[in-house]
């Protein structure tokens, strides 16, 4: 047993968990703000007016102690006064109300806008990656940059800074009208602060570090849930469902503990702001009682007071708690930031020089490529492919036919040498119109969820219904459509497990072929189909590449046969290249590979050749 | 063996019970499988899954993990047999180094290692090894199968692969298509009986060749 486990992220965590009030984050999230920056300016002055109407409350308690009850004079017009200021009352609480339902509906819906902006952005750069990201990251922790530490960010809005600056506020105001309406009791009142801070303070870095280690643990808990059920069927297989149960028992009761350390400190904090406040009440009441016998201080101010330091007391305990919540927040921004920086490395060029709809010319020159593990999978790839020509690409397990695709779509970046479509470089291309000029069918094609139509598509809304119709008639996709009780309004579940993969095959090339692509781009495939989907599929084939510029990842002999030349890679260079009957005629790597697919004796391939 | 699809895979996790709704019997030591206890049948059986799944853990935790008593010599032993020893270097803190989430710092071929090593851990007299050779290099799949060899003696071994130079002396070959056995014998029978067996067989064998003569070239 190791301890590594819990240890080594703990650290790693720890070193974001903590995060004082970072300036610099706080300027980028106020960025998200600017376009609401109405709505934030009116949520701020409703939050004021929200504040300003909690502290007019007990000045109204004071005004009808003082003018009515105790100003002495003819009944009649005290009780004329007492309804005045008790309707002015039922004014400000029905105001204040309004106003605050307001408050809240505009910055919480503020909020949600500024999480809806945030994913968008967030969704729309995970999306502009080049395939190195998603090689690297695991899938979970974008994902949880997606949506737990987007909430997060919308606490920093509506329960952090907001409402802090609504403490803040209430509190010097309630502090200067204090001061205003006498002011030795308001130092009276002043008393209990330096030490409800303190406690503040005190327990603001013992719940700091609390919290943290929650959520740390949380964490935790929730990648070891994660790899548990994606890992349940090893779980099981070796029996360790009990062991792993006791470990994820110890993960659970540190977590507990965690919480708990927080719980007993806000049970110690809490009672003792209590005695602190009503000590504090108690020493107002017991000078300010000795004032007003001696009419310095109008009974009405001491019964404001009392009710205005209720008011004030709350929000400085408070201010620990919101720091938390604040700090998480803080963590979760610069984890989503970190991931807002890191630069696509796909990047439109500044001037784009490829200008569709492509003739259709692609070539390679000397381009060298590895997966970023040392090993290169290209190494000086040079091939050239005339516009409209078909072209087979052939070559054993690893020569490097699949990253041909990969590089000439542009999902990764040549580490040398150059990838041209027209004679401009790709990266001279703007990568979006680029792709749009390949059509690329790969082996297992995947489907969407959605209707069949919008997987044929692919949201591309400029396509018009005869086109569509058009495709799925020549590709042969009709029947299979009729076939479907909602034809192609018929719902896909992802991965397209409604149809074979025959059929998904064809739906791939329909969609291709709609499209309408200058070049295209076609991984055979491999998986066993019976005969006649076979006959379906090459007839569909047939019908996709003619006319265009096509390069196809080979695996029948039959496919090799029909194009104009046929490469043959190895190693990720270019061994070979010519008709068949050339190749054959050679007697090198592509004659050997004829003579494996006609099975495997010398005698078949001489009389291919002959 | 067989291509994508014919159930290969299946076939492994029916024999480990991870799936119960097949009809038809499996019969384990005669049994039928799902008469047995499944903690039983599972301790007697090896399994390396075709993904390689690890946990975030250190190398160690991982390679014992159906068998956590086993001490530090076996732990070496294990990685010996599976080949994991001679990337010792490329792990800062050896055995103990952490493989990160679903081991994402390791690379296709020694994640397979690692749980060849975690297969033969629990010294299972059934080891079934799930396209384990899927990610290493031709050179190393050698390797580990002569390796391997010592280790299966005295265990019934079901190895699911697409490359067959390796595997000429299995005791009997099945070629799978479409969820059934096309094809069962030993090697020297299924290139004689010319079927799917033998033409894949030279397919590679030439593209073995062609390894050679391109790298040449």
């Amino acid at each position: 047993m190791t301890g590594a486990v819990g240890e080594a992220p703990e650290q790693e965590l720890g070193k974001n968990g903590i995060r004082e009030l970072d300036l610099r984050l706080l300027r980028r999230l106020l960025v998200y703000l600017r376009p609401y920056r109405v709505q934030v300016a009116v949520s701020f002055a409703l939050l004021l007016a929200v504040s300003a109407l909690g502290i007019a409350a007990p000045y109204l308690v004071k005004l009808t102690i003082d003018q009515a009850l105790e100003s002495g004079g003819q009944i009649a017009a005290r009780l004329a006064e007492l309804h005045k200021i008790g309707l002015l009352y039922v004014a400000v609480l029905l105001v204040t109300a309004v106003v605050h339902y307001g408050q809240i509906v505009l910055l919480q819906s503020t909020g949600q806008r500024v999480m809806h902006d945030l994913r968008q952005d967030l969704f729309g750069h995970i999306m502009r990656q080049d395939l190195q990201l998603f090689d690297r990251q695991p899938v979970g922790r974008l994902m949880t940059r997606l949506t737990t530490d987007v909430e997060a960010i919308n606490e920093v809005f509506t329960s952090g800074v907001v409402t802090v600056a609504m403490d803040v506020f209430t509190l010097l105001a309630i502090m200067g009208v204090m001061l205003w309406m006498d002011w030795r009791l308001a130092l009276i009142s002043f008393v209990v602060i330096p030490p409800l801070m303190g406690m503040s303070m005190a327990v603001r870095a013992r719940l700091r570090e609390s919290f943290r280690k929650v959520r740390v643990r949380v964490a935790l808990i929730n990648s070891f849930l994660q790899e548990h059920i994606a890992g349940h069927a090893v779980v099981q297989t070796f029996n360790q469902q009990e062991r792993r149960l006791q470990r994820f028992t110890r993960f659970n009761r540190d977590h507990t503990d965690a919480h708990l350390e927080t719980v007993a400190a806000f049970a110690v904090f809490y009672p003792v702001v209590q005695i602190l406040s009503t000590f504090a009440v108690g020493l107002l009441l017991w000078s300010g009682s000795k004032m007003v016998a001696t009419a310095t201080v109008s009974l009405g101010t001491l019964v404001a007071f009392v009710q205005y330091s209720q008011r004030f007391y709350r929000p400085i305990s408070d201010l620990a708690e919101k720091f938390n919540i604040l700090q998480g927040a803080m963590a979760a921004c610069e984890r989503i930031f970190e991931l807002l920086d890191q630069q696509a490395a796909i990047n439109p060029p500044a001037v784009v020089r490829g200008r569709p709809p492509a003739r259709g010319e692609v070539a390679f020159e000397d381009v060298w490529f590895g997966y970023g593990n040392g090993q290169p999978v290209l190494r000086g790839l040079s091939l050239r492919v005339r516009p409209g020509e078909r072209v087979a690409i052939v070559g054993s397990t690893g020569a490097g036919k699949t990253t041909v695709i990969s590089l000439l779509s542009r999902f990764y970046e040549v580490e040398r040498g150059r990838v041209l479509v027209d004679g401009v470089d790709v990266r001279d291309w703007d990568p979006r119109e680029l792709r749009q000029q390949i059509g690329v069918v790969l082996q297992d094609p995947r489907l969407f969820s959605g209707t069949l139509e919008q997987n044929l598509r692919i949201w591309n809304d400029a396509l018009d219904g005869r086109t569509l119709h058009d495709a799925v008639e020549r590709i042969g996709l009709s029947d299979v459509i009729t076939r479907l009780p909602n034809g192609l309004r018929e719902e896909m579940r992802e991965g397209g497990s409604r149809l074979s993969t025959g059929e998904r095959q064809l739906v791939a090339f329909a969609r291709a072929l709609a499209h309408n692509p200058p070049v295209l781009v076609l991984d055979e495939a491999t998986a066993s189909v019976d005969a006649a989907t076979e006959a379906r599929i090459q007839a569909a084939i047939e019908v996709l590449l003619r006319g265009r510029t096509s390069l196809v990842i080979a695996h029948r002999l039959s496919t090799v046969r029909g194009v104009d030349r046929i490469l043959v890679l190895h190693h990720g260079r270019l061994l070979e290249e010519g008709t068949h009957e050339e190749l054959v005629a050679r007697d090198g790597l592509y004659r050997r590979l004829v003579e494996i697919q006609l099975g495997g004796n010398g005698t078949a391939g001489r009389n291919v050749a002959a | 063996m067989g291509s994508t699809g014919a159930g290969k895979t299946t076939l492994v996790r029916l024999l480990t019970r991870q799936y119960d709704g097949y009809q038809g019997r499996i019969l384990v030591d005669g049994a039928e499988l799902r008469r047995l206890r499944v903690a039983d049948l599972r301790a007697g059986t090896g399994y390396a899954p075709q993904d390689g799944f690890l946990f975030s853990d250190t190398l160690r935790e991982n390679i014992v993990f159906g068998a956590p008593d086993l001490g530090d010599a076996a732990v070496e032993q294990l990685a010996r047999v599976s080949r994991l020893e001679r990337d010792r270097a490329a792990f800062p803190q050896g055995w103990a180094t952490l493989v990160g989430e679903r081991g994402v710092t390791l690379s296709g071929g020694q994640k397979q290692r690692v749980a060849i090593a975690r297969a033969l851990a629990p010294d299972p007299t059934l080891l079934l090894l799930d396209d384990v050779f899927s990610s290493v290099d031709t050179e190393t799949e050698a390797e580990l199968l002569a390796e391997l060899k010592a280790a299966w003696k005295g265990r019934t071994v079901l190895l699911v692969t697409h490359r067959l130079l390796g595997v000429q002396g299995a005791d009997q070959i099945l070629v799978m298509e479409r969820g059934r056995i096309v094809e069962r014998g030993t090697h020297a029978g299924l290139i004689e009986a010319g079927g799917l067996y033998e033409r894949l067989f030279h397919q590679q064998m030439a593209e073995a060749e062609l390894d050679v003569l391109g790298g040449g070239a």
